[in-house]
């Protein structure tokens, strides 16, 4: 295959890309005492990218015979120069990488008997249930996808890639009279069963949906208005990835974000330092870590807020050579069939000097907000909706009852210019799922605890 | 090779059902990018799924490769082996089908058609008025064979096709940004789908830019206009609740509410999978299951869940050819005109998206209003921001006062607008 791949791509363009991507993929479930799901795939396919004075054509292919092979790249070819003439031409930056890379797993999936999922997913559910009486539904799923990639470039790129990204989700549902509500807890990684337990072993799992579901019954509506806030890590995350980190692609500075009016500015308090990373020496088996980005370049950490102030953004080969600046490599493909988009890696906010117990004890009346809800969105304009999972109010200093139904919004860089107190701490925890951006990507987000000033929308 | 020899193959392979499934895909898109156009792109592809049934166990395996597919029939028998025992795990028999005219149009669209119309979308758009800037824009042809078939009997075949284009932009003067928005339209035809580029791009180039200088609505309790892009949200909470498997599980208030009043008297729900020339038509299910006209809500009563061979097992029903849990061909029925409805208004506003949550577990809605408007006494009086709207979704159904006849196309189908009162509105609390 490689062969083959390096001798198309000598073809003459302006460049070529092409990607063999092999992917397993396993899915399983368990509700109410039985597997529902239990589904395993594998695709494999050639992806070709060739750029014509300007216009870049796409090909795909499941059939990886040599003639198929030759007649797809013809057809991204020919789909580039159909475009001629209707672009001008611009400066590629280009960081090739060469030989063989694969992400650290302990306790490789590929180790592991299949059973011993079903029973992992199973037994978790089974926890569920006996965990309380109020528990009137309960759910477990696992999903686990190996990628392997070979990525060669015109550009001197020539790897071989092996990727591996673990999901692990528990639901409970409770219920009370009339009153139904859901608790979760979910974990992810880059790597293997290891990586996934990392932080919280997967019996401690079912504990924290059931704890979470059983108290919301009994929580209030929240109130509607601005009010001092102390974000977990979680929450933190999604305000970097989702508020700031959107505007920061490059391809959505050029279309007129408002990331374009600001570079270099301040927006927001020099407390924050914001950084998009393919392989965080904090947590190096966050989801997002990244080796190599689907264009065939070496990712590299984008400094997007430093103290404050906003310093770049993030970058695939064409918008570097725009911007004339490095490619930070976020340019990232779902499968063989997609092309690579400008796509987040671990977006988070570096940790402060600020103690968590610490930040909530100064907190005189405020609320303490921890993970997403159903969905969270941003604007072009950094105004954003997030639904939040869990919430308490903190009164003099201490963490009191619990509120439900609460959406959190405001415009990013206004928040992030309220912030007060930036906590020690980290952590990478944005849990199972992916984000869109017209394909999948698996990405995560996070940082420390910090109090800011937001809305809450819920009861006038 | 062909479905029946890899369903023979599950069989004597210790599956006591067997289930195999190909679809054949074909796509030509083209995507402009930050005003300009970025790629021209092709793909063909081809996927198989097979599902075996192996003493009431069931395993599923796909892939998209011929190579593969001399190993699938092992793969899915054990996959099936690994899983639970379920007495209703089991798939469908063969029903009768009725074919949908006009799912497919034979004229085969060129690259190069794809790009003319992709310039032009993205041309009277950016000519509209300098302060417009095109986010993205993509036109896209997709045409698609699959096939279905299983030891049972079930055998389906469905040629289907659509074009789509979809433009999303923003516009900017000085340092205001307005939010994005979007305009689309899909459709069998390609002239017919096609025939509305020039109507929509000055569309939303007039929405983006009367949308500048947009500033919070008031505090207050009032109405709310829900465009047809809402009201796909909407429906998608609906779809949850009404699920049956939702409602096996305990997951939704709705369990044991068939025949009761859930929403308002105005309000009824119908699924439409049958109507000839839709892209959203289609006669049979992921299972092969033959789909059929279904109302789901008639005058604000629930009148039926949406089932799948499993779920209708596990009731002693009949699937109502949903296995994929979601409404094929949404259709409200409507009450007025959008003029009246408009008019109708004395204090409230238009929301054009809705940027939140609709939890249909505990029916909390929060979240922000886009490209919005506040209206009174039946006046779009200004552009609206920084605005979130709150209610209960069970309440809101019941709030409902008037369905348009306009519809728009959205990405689940032509869809109304709503009219719903009592909802809260949170603008300038600051």
């Amino acid at each position: 295959m490689r062969a083959i791949l390096l001798k198309i791509v000598e073809a003459k363009a302006t460049a070529v890309q092409a990607r063999y991507h092999r992917r397993r993929r396993l899915k399983i479930k368990a509700e109410n005492s039985r597997v529902t799901l239990l589904s395993a795939s594998e695709t494999a396919g050639v992806g070709f990218r060739v750029l014509q004075k300007g216009i870049w054509g796409f090909s795909s292919t499941s059939n990886t015979d040599v003639d198929e092979l030759k007649k797809t790249f013809e057809e991204a070819n020919q789909a580039a120069l159909s475009g001629n003439g209707l672009r001008q031409g611009f400066p590629l930056v280009v960081s090739p990488v060469k030989g063989v890379l694969q992400v650290k797993e302990t306790r490789p999936v590929t180790n592991i008997p299949l059973e011993e999922k079903v029973d992992l997913v199973r037994r978790s559910e089974e926890q569920i249930k006996n965990l309380s009486p109020k528990v009137v539904s309960s759910v477990a799923f696992y999903e686990e996808i190996v990628d392997e990639k070979i990525i060669v470039t015109s550009g001197g790129t020539n790897v071989s890639y092996r990727d591996v990204k673990t999901d692990f989700r528990v639901l409970a549902y409770a219920a009370e009279g009339s009153r139904l509500e859901s608790g979760q807890a979910s974990v992810s990684a880059t790597g293997g069963w290891g990586e996934l337990f990392r932080h919280n072993p997967a019996e401690m799992m079912p504990e924290l949906a059931v704890k979470s579901a059983v108290e919301k019954l009994q929580a209030e509506p929240a109130p509607a208005g601005l009010y001092q806030v102390v974000l977990h890590p979680s929450l933190v995350g999604i305000l970097a990835h989702e508020a700031i980190g959107h505007t920061v692609e490059a391809d959505f500075v050029l279309a007129g974000s408002i990331a374009s009016q600001n570079l270099n500015q301040k927006v927001a308090s020099e407390r924050i330092t914001l950084v998009d990373d393919p392989w965080p020496h904090l947590d190096p088996a966050a989801t997002g870590t990244l080796l190599v980005d689907d264009e065939g370049n070496s990712p590299m950490a984008a400094v997007i807020i430093n103290q404050g102030y906003l310093k770049g953004y993030l970058h695939d080969m064409e918008t570097a050579g725009i911007f004339q600046v490095a490619n930070t490599g976020n340019a990232r493909a779902f499968s063989y069939q997609d092309e690579p988009l400008i796509r987040m890696r671990n977006t988070y906010i570096q940790p402060g000097n600020d103690a968590p117990e610490e930040i909530i004890a100064s907190t005189a009346l405020g609320l303490y907000l921890k993970g997403l809800g159903q969905s969270g969105q941003a604007d072009a304009n950094a105004e954003f909706m997030f639904g939040v999972d869990e919430a308490w109010w903190i009164r003099k200093g201490r963490i009191g009852r619990r509120v439900v139904g609460v959406t959190i919004s405001g415009q990013a860089f206004q928040v992030l210019s309220s912030v007060d107190r930036v906590g020690s701490d980290f952590l990478l925890d944005s849990g199972a799922g992916y984000c869109g951006k017209h394909q999948p990507a698996k990405v995560d987000a996070g940082g420390p605890h910090l109090r800011c000033r937001l809305k809450i929308g819920g009861e006038l | 090779m062909n479905g029946e020899k890899i369903l023979e193959k599950i069989l004597r392979h210790g599956a006591s059902e067997a289930e195999v499934s190909k679809k054949t895909v074909c796509e030509k898109t083209v995507i402009f990018e930050n005003n300009r156009l970025k790629s021209l792109k092709v793909n063909n592809s081809t996927s198989y799924r097979f599902r075996a049934v192996v003493n009431n166990q069931l395993g599923v395996f796909s892939t998209n490769s011929q190579e593969h597919l001399s190993e699938a029939w092992v793969q899915v028998v054990a996959i099936a082996k690994a899983s639970d025992f379920d007495p209703d795990a089991v798939l469908p028999e063969p029903q009768p089908l009725t074919p949908i005219s006009g799912l497919f149009e034979e004229r085969a669209v060129t690259l190069s058609e794809v790009l003319r119309v992709a310039r032009k979308l993205v041309e009277v758009f950016k000519n509209f008025d300098r302060r417009l800037s095109v986010d993205s824009a993509r036109v896209e042809v997709v045409s698609s064979d699959y096939s279905i078939i299983n030891s049972k009997g079930v055998k389906a075949e469905e040629k289907r096709g659509f074009s789509q284009y979809f433009i999303m932009g923003l516009a900017t003067e000085d340092e205001a940004v307005s939010s994005f928005d979007y305009r689309m339209n899909t459709g069998v035809s390609w002239e017919k789908t096609i025939a509305t580029v020039e109507e929509n791009a000055i569309s939303l180039a007039s929405c983006l830019i009367q949308s500048l200088g947009a500033r919070p609505a008031p505090i207050f309790t009032g109405e709310v206009l829900l465009s047809p892009e809402t009201v796909s949200e909407f429906l998608e909470a609906l779809e949850f609740l009404v699920n049956a498997r939702n409602i096996q599980e305990k997951r939704s208030v709705f369990a044991g509410k068939i025949g009761q009043t859930i929403g308002s008297s105005c309000f009824t729900l119908e699924d439409q999978p049958h109507q000839p020339g839709q892209p959203w038509s289609t006669a049979f299910d992921s299972e092969g299951v033959p789909t059929r006209p279904l109302t789901i809500i008639k005058k604000g009563v629930l009148t039926t869940y949406l089932y799948d061979t499993y779920a209708a097992r596990r009731d002693m029903t009949v699937s109502t050819g949903h296995a994929d849990g979601h409404f094929h061909s949404p259709v409200i029925q409507p009450t007025a005109s959008l003029k009246e409805m408009r008019e109708s208004i004395t204090r409230g506003i238009v929301v054009r998206r809705f940027s939140g949550n609709i939890n249909p577990i505990n029916g909390m809605v929060s979240g922000l209003v886009k490209g919005g408007w506040y209206i009174e006494n039946g006046q779009l009086t200004y552009p609206i921001t920084d605005t979130m709207l709150s209610g209960d979704f069970f309440n809101l159904l019941r709030n409902i006062t008037a369905i348009s006849q306009e519809t728009e196309p959205t990405f689940v189908g032509p869809l109304p607008y709503l009219l719903i009162k009592g909802v809260n509105i949170l603008g300038n609390k600051k």
